[in-house]
């Protein structure tokens, strides 16, 4: 198999005050590489706990994650992090720019974790801005910028790093439709040019149409 | 990296401007207070130092080998023999400014209807020009060597007595033999050295009327005072007098004023120790200023933390950016404070504010306060060591965040 994304039996519960929350419940998913996956699904459903897990943030109370072939659960947080740096973009609801960087310093902050000389991150953030259509914006700070550009911007960092895959939490749900809509053509054009496999959850059933594949869950399992 | 984080550290820094301002407000203020107060307290070590040596000490005393040890209760046995002799030999020293000698005695002073004890110094009145900075002559005139039988008195004998310049007194003293001797003198001037137990006992008169009285040769003397150019020579000098003593094997023993002037080395105890706690209510100050900054800041910031560390940023990078933070709000604040303490310094000393008598004299000072190498550096050494050990703690807390949860605070 070369799923890019392979989620074996995860579950994973809380603990919230006494009450143990099994917020996913035996989840098993493969993603291929160069997939559009939408995970779909109402709030609460588990959409971010399973993204989260994906991207080890979080870790899982039993099951196995592999990314590219590589055990995430087994990974110490320094080695989550660095597999982060090195395979995975995230794009966030809230686009979680850093408010004190230019769009340009935003895009080149991955870059500066990979240690990238300073000829290549030039090139790189150029190209990547101007793929998302914010080359005029480059020294812009996000306070500037509206929530599309914003948005886009964040797109561009979580695509600067050639990542495999790059993770989407309601990407377009702090902004209005018609934005929304031309924030997924623009993950869907990426997808298509540069074969980055994208996963993201949504629950607006219009985003939903432009994905390959739809996967539901509610209350923690997949439907 | 390094400079990614520095970047970030001097942005997020100015980020919330006022509350950066109030941090850096607070921190200058305690890096200006160590600074003024510092400088006050270096201006009363070198008063002290220098109205030590010009009132009395001088720079350098030679003794007969063993007075400083046994002098007090033989002092006609420690005599140096030969004063002219020595004294040009120490004048064809550099650096040497004044050469004088003096001889102590003591006894009973009266007017006839009263009597009391004295302390007494036979001196060279020429030579105590420069050695009496702080006895000003408030009535009358001061020694010379032309009134041989001139005394002059404190203002608190005086003033006991109720003698004016003019009247007559007789001292009667112990020779050297240990005869009872009388001596009839006039009282030439008063002086006030602002030193109470000095004025109300002590009196001055002419050095060889002191040999006379105590019965001793033309040459001898008990000490022979130097005054240098500058205090800073002190070291130079006194190895050349060594040097001396030992080419002509000469019996004298040699103390400087560092070893004399007791006083001065309790005023550096006292206000060391003063000057210690200030430097730690300061530390204390800018500590606590900086944690609550940065607690603050980080609150504020989880999500953004939360963002760099989903991005590949490891902790020990998020430690970087906030200590580095912490760091340069120590920097900025030291530099602000040093500043405002450098120019209250010179302000301060400019206006000229007075001071009431410090305890055991009778003048009130000016205050002066000097700018300080050495405490400008401790000033500003320790803004930045206190903010950066201050921003340790919050920066570890934010480092070990959890990541899902931090990407969640709104």
């Amino acid at each position: 198999m070369d799923d890019c994304v392979a989620v074996e039996h995860v579950s994973k519960t809380y603990q919230l005050g006494k009450v143990e929350v099994r917020a996913l419940d035996d989840i098993s998913l493969g993603v291929a590489a160069g997939d559009f996956v939408a995970i779909a699904g109402p709030s609460g459903s588990g959409k971010t706990t399973l993204l989260n897990l994906i991207g080890g943030l979080d870790t899982p109370t039993s099951g196995e994650i592999r990314i590219d072939g590589e055990a995430v659960s087994a990974l110490s947080a320094g080695a989550r992090a660095d597999l982060r740096a090195r395979k995975l973009g995230f794009v966030f609801q809230t686009f979680n720019l850093l408010p004190v960087l230019t769009a340009w310093e935003n895009v080149e902050y991955p870059l500066l974790i990979h240690r990238r000389g300073s000829g290549d991150r030039r090139a790189r953030v150029s190209a990547a801005l101007t793929q998302v259509g914010l080359a005029d914006r480059a020294y812009h700070r996000p306070p500037e910028l509206s929530g599309g550009q914003q948005q886009r911007v964040a797109i561009a960092r979580a695509l600067v790093g050639e990542p495999k895959l790059v993770l989407a939490d309601e990407p377009t749900a702090n902004l209005d439709s018609a934005t929304g809509r031309d924030i997924v053509d623009l993950m869907r054009r990426l997808n298509r040019e540069r074969g980055v496999t994208f996963v993201f959850s949504t629950h607006d059933a219009r985003i939903m149409s432009a994905a390959d594949r739809v996967v539901e869950i509610s209350d923690g399992r997949l439907r | 990296m390094r400079y990614l984080y520095a970047k970030l550290a001097v942005r997020n820094v100015f980020r919330n401007r006022r509350r950066t301002l109030i941090t850096l407000a607070a921190m200058a203020f305690g890096a200006a207070a160590i600074i003024v107060f510092g400088g006050f307290v270096n201006a009363i070590y070198f008063g002290v130092r220098e109205s030590t040596i010009r009132s009395q000490v001088g720079h350098i005393q030679l003794y007969r080998t063993g007075y400083s040890e046994k002098g007090n209760l033989a002092p006609f046995d420690y005599l140096i023999a030969d004063y002219p002799a020595l004294r040009d030999e120490l004048r064809r020293l550099p650096h040497v400014k004044t050469v004088t000698a003096r001889l102590g005695l003591s006894g009973l002073v009266s007017t006839g209807d009263t009597t009391t004890a004295f302390v007494g110094a036979g001196v060279v009145p020429e030579g105590e020009v420069d050695l009496s900075a702080l006895a000003i002559v408030v009535d009358g005139q001061d020694l010379t060597s032309r009134d041989p039988r001139g005394v002059t008195l404190g203002v608190g004998l005086a003033r006991a007595f109720g003698v004016k310049p003019g009247d007559d007194l007789t001292l009667l003293t112990t020779t050297k033999a240990g005869a009872i001797n009388a001596l009839a003198v006039k009282v030439r001037g008063i002086w006030e050295s602002g030193e109470k137990a000095y004025d109300d006992r002590f009196l001055r008169i002419g050095l060889p009327e002191t040999q006379r009285v105590l019965d001793l040769e033309a040459g001898e003397v008990q000490s022979v005072v130097l005054l240098l150019d500058a205090t800073e020579h002190t070291a130079a000098v006194r190895a050349a007098i060594e040097r001396l003593i030992r080419e002509r094997g000469l019996d004298l023993e040699v103390r400087t004023w560092d070893d004399l002037a007791l006083r001065y080395h309790q005023v550096r105890e006292l206000f060391g120790r003063i000057f210690g706690v200030l430097t730690l209510i300061v530390s204390v100050m800018v500590v606590f200023g900086i944690t609550n900054t940065m607690t603050m800041a980080i609150f504020e910031r989880t999500r953004e933390i939360g963002t760099v560390m989903a991005l590949g940023t490891r902790r020990r990078g998020v430690i970087a950016m906030f200590v580095l933070e912490g760091i340069f709000l120590g920097v900025l604040g030291a530099v602000a404070g040093a500043v405002l303490g450098v120019v209250l310094a010179k302000a301060i000393s400019a206006v000229g504010i007075q001071l009431p008598p410090p305890p055991g004299s009778t003048r009130g000072f000016l205050v002066q306060i000097f700018v300080v190498p050495a405490v400008l550096v401790r000033a500003v050494a320790l803004s930045v060591v206190a903010a950066t050990l201050a921003s340790l703690y919050p920066a570890w807390r934010a480092a070990r965040l959890n990541v899902v949860e931090a990407l969640r605070h709104v």
